[in-house]
């Protein structure tokens, strides 16, 4: 008789260990790799590996579909290639090869052609800054989720506060690809998103693949393939870039990554770009001096989640964008000053 | 006799003036050699005309032919009409002119995109001095906000008083160099439309976003994905 409660507590322990054991088992399996982890091996393999798919791209009650083909770094050499081409809607072609972007307009016969950065970055997420933004987000693995036929895990970077938007990606569980991510404001709106619906990860892409669809015969072009060193025969320095302008604010966390003078197609004399990032959020600011011909840019443009703005400093053009809240765009395009002797 | 029948060639191909054709229709009925030749030249601008019809028809039906020997042996028959050589100029100019209006339109209308309230309407020409308080925004509460209210408020651009400047595609540095245009022009009086002046900013912004590995959507999609019409 005594003997009975031993043995009922006793398997009563053994039960609850077992059940403790399992719970904690299958929460590790829910919860999977550390979020850092795989953001880490998602800009990797965003980077390397060849595949091509179809997505469809919504923003609101809009949904377009797109095609995307991308060799990765190592495929013939050490350039990535990408071509994305829209399946609906206006007749787009963006084609990328490490040395410049080729935007292909077939709705409006126009060509523009910008050069890509001359220096390649190491990758924010691979740099080790995600380590450095937990005061500003919350990155978490939140779950799995069947995404294109393909297991995910889903990683939720939330900002602390609304000078930023939030994201949600979807990890291929196998490639470590983002197969579906979205954009959300500080009340979780979902802004814009992108949800593959097919995806083929490949061994090699053929060269015809990464060919442009439209001829572009006879199109407008608007292109500037001038060096940016040539502008007066040296490359302009971070301190020579700035000189003369102060931004008075932005966001917690945001800091300067660079600071050069370039040639876009959109103008005819050197533009000063800054880039300034929190780790994540990014925002670019565009200076160039105001022509006869040039007519200024003011007001702003959202093109999903990204926004734009333009006001005239001066007799500068002053041009802001960046993928934040628009009132935060704001704010850091009319704290931007010009000092006429800095 | 010879002058009159050189007259009378002209006349058979409408080259003379009011006064002369008064004058020599007034010898033609006198004189029956006149009358005759007359005739004759008829009947043999007529075969020409016939002629001229069935090769244009012909060319029609196949334009690679080479030019036959009896075209070539009566160039005159081969020459076609002033406004058959002047169309080509008249609808060059008529589409010029055209585009000229439609441009003028285009920015009427972008003008008055001025009114949105999301706008900075100050449209002076000198710039303002100091930092001006950007333009005020509406906080748009829908889930979508993707209407295109970058506005060129100011005055249309000027005629153009430099040399247009060219720059060269590279050809042999990549497949790209391929597409079937060798020769880039960025000419003033074809100014890049706003929204792909924006383009080109956003694009800067994308590659540094992408170069940078920074997780999120895909930045092009903003390109592919946008029409500049919206």
């Amino acid at each position: 008789m005594t003997q009975m409660p031993y043995r009922i507590s006793q398997r009563l322990v053994v039960s609850l260990l077992i059940s403790i054991a399992a719970h904690t088992a299958v929460a590790a399996n829910r919860t999977g790799p550390h979020a850092s982890d795989l953001l880490y091996h998602m800009a990797e393999a965003t980077r390397s590996l060849h595949y091509t798919g179809t997505f469809v791209y919504q923003r609101g009650n809009q949904i377009d579909s797109m095609k995307i083909v991308h060799r990765g770094e190592g495929g013939g050499d050490d350039s990535e290639y990408e071509r994305m081409i829209s399946l609906s809607g206006p007749a787009r072609e963006v084609i990328r090869d490490g040395s410049k972007v080729v935007c292909i307009y077939a709705d409006n016969r126009s060509v523009i052609v910008e050069k890509s950065p001359s220096s390649k970055y190491f990758p924010l997420a691979l740099s080790g800054s995600l380590d450095s933004i937990n005061e500003i987000y919350q990155i978490n693995v939140e779950g799995e989720e069947r995404v294109a036929g393909r297991e995910t895990w889903s990683v939720a970077i939330r900002p602390v506060d609304a000078d930023r938007y939030g994201y949600v990606i979807w990890v291929d569980r196998d490639s470590k690809l983002p197969l579906k991510s979205t954009v959300v404001d500080h009340h979780k709106t979902v802004l814009e998103q992108v949800q593959f619906t097919s995806i083929t990860v490949l061994d090699s892409i053929p060269d015809d693949w990464l060919e442009p669809e439209y001829s572009s015969a006879g199109y407008s072009w608007y292109a500037n393939t001038k060096p940016d060193s040539e502008n007066d025969g040296e490359a302009v320095t971070m301190a020579r870039s700035t000189a003369g302008w102060t931004i008075e604010w932005l966001p917690a966390g945001f800091k300067m990554l660079e600071a050069h003078e370039q040639m876009v197609s959109a103008s005819r004399v050197p533009v000063r770009h800054w880039v300034y990032s929190d780790g994540l959020a990014m925002v670019s600011v565009f200076i160039e001096k105001l022509d006869d011909v040039k007519i200024p840019l003011r007001g702003y443009s959202s093109r999903g989640a990204v926004n734009a703005l333009g006001r005239v400093e001066q007799d500068y053009q002053v041009t802001v964008v960046g993928e934040i809240p628009l009132d935060t765009l704001q704010r850091i395009a009319a704290s931007i000053v010009h000092r006429s002797n800095p | 006799m010879r002058e009159n029948l050189e007259l009378l060639s002209a006349m058979v191909d409408d080259e003379l003036d009011v006064a002369t054709q008064q004058s020599l229709t007034d010898k033609l009925l006198e004189d029956a050699a006149l009358k005759g030749a007359w005739r004759r030249y008829n009947l043999i601008g007529e075969a020409l005309r016939e002629n001229y019809a069935r090769d244009r028809e012909r060319d029609s039906r196949n334009p690679g032919r080479i030019l036959t020997p009896e075209i070539i042996r009566n160039p005159r028959a081969t020459r076609p009409s002033w406004a058959t050589r002047f169309l080509p100029l008249a609808a060059t100019v008529v589409v010029t002119v055209m585009g000229t209006i439609a441009a003028t339109n285009l920015f009427q209308s972008e003008s008055s995109i001025s009114d949105l309230p999301a706008l900075s309407t100050d449209s002076g020409s000198p710039p303002t001095p100091k930092p001006e308080s950007t333009p005020a925004v509406t906080t748009n509460n829908s889930t979508i906000r993707d209407t295109a209210r970058l506005a060129q408020v100011d005055t249309p651009p000027v005629q153009p008083t430099v040399e247009p400047r060219t720059t060269e595609m590279r050809t042999d540095e990549s497949r790209l160099a391929a597409i079937p245009v060798t020769t880039v022009r960025y000419e003033e009086s074809q100014p890049m439309q706003q929204d792909q002046r924006l383009d080109s900013y956003i694009v800067n912004f994308n590659e540094q976003r992408v170069n940078r590995g920074v997780p999120g959507v895909h930045p092009y999609v903003r390109i592919v994905g946008y029409n500049t019409a919206q």
